[in-house]
């Protein structure tokens, strides 16, 4: 299911779309607007009133029915769902969903990430801030300053709380540490996305 | 030799659009001109457009093709539908 709407995104269809009876799981990204952003030119965080959304609306269409495909044939997930909003977001409103569904969750989360992450780099929509102070501006981010990969960029130093708290390391016993080597193998591969810059 | 002019429109978005205060604009050019030789007409007919045209994609559409991005270099035939895809920033 691809759509762009200028209604609420209604979170109960977007999983619906993906159930499926083959599938152990399901994953749901939702986008929402921050109330506070911080911006290239000031030194404080601005706070936005509100989120405008414009799409050049039968290429994105196009391209996330394309983007569909290609998860579809990279993972073996078995239905992917993504809404867009256009038009007038509040904040803490979703401004777009992805819901994927396969047997196995990783890849699920795996191509959710990619999806979201693909999604923001490639299609054509555009959001416009409009701030509470002052104006509004349209966003055309430069390269090189997207977040695809900021949580792998950092050292997972919760894992100590973890293993110094008795209930979640008892839970996590002695695989929790393989576990963790396996995720940062993937997250390094996911990382070479040409979309992102590991850099930024 | 007379020179064929061919005539292609242009689809603009986001700031690109609020600057040149339209949406679409039609421009006249030499036949077998470049996606890139569109671009120059355009800032030449909003300068403010320089900036962002420098750091745009080019989607191209006809009668024969859906929309797709194509470099710079790529030729524009009659009747052409030429996308100007700024920088962009959904999700």
């Amino acid at each position: 299911m691809i759509e762009l709407t200028h209604s609420p995104i209604d979170t109960n269809r977007l999983l619906q779309a993906v159930s499926d009876p083959e599938c152990g799981g399901q994953v749901l990204f939702l986008g929402t607007t921050r109330q506070f952003t911080q911006h290239p030119d000031r030194d404080q965080p601005v706070e936005t009133d509100h989120l405008h959304y414009e799409a050049y609306e039968e290429m994105a269409i196009e391209q996330l029915t394309a983007l569909e495909l290609q998860a579809m044939k990279q993972w073996p997930v078995k239905k992917v769902a993504i809404v867009h909003r256009l038009g007038r977001v509040d904040p803490s409103e979703s401004s777009v969903g992805v819901a994927v569904s396969s047997p196995h969750r990783s890849e699920a989360f795996f191509a959710a990430k990619w999806l979201i992450d693909t999604l923001k780099h490639e299609v054509p929509i555009w959001k416009q801030e409009h701030y509470v102070q002052d104006g509004a501006e349209w966003i055309h981010p430069t390269s090189g300053s997207c977040h695809c990969d900021d949580a792998g960029k950092k050292q997972p130093v919760e894992n100590s709380a973890i293993e110094n708290d008795p209930n979640l390391s008892n839970a996590g016993q002695a695989g929790s540490k393989s576990h963790l080597i396996s995720d940062a193998k993937l997250e390094a591969v996911d990382s070479s996305d040409p979309h992102c810059d590991p850099q930024a | 030799m007379s020179v064929t002019q061919i005539q292609v429109s242009v689809l603009l978005f986001a700031r690109a659009a609020e600057i040149a205060g339209a949406r679409q604009l039609s421009i006249t050019i030499q036949d077998g001109s470049t996606i890139a030789q569109v671009a120059d007409k355009l800032v030449n007919l909003h300068p403010s457009l320089d900036s962002l045209v420098g750091v745009s994609r080019w989607a191209l559409k006809n009668a024969t093709k859906k929309n797709e991005f194509v470099d710079a270099q790529h030729p524009i035939t009659d009747a052409d539908e030429i996308a100007m895809i700024p920088p962009v920033s959904g999700g």
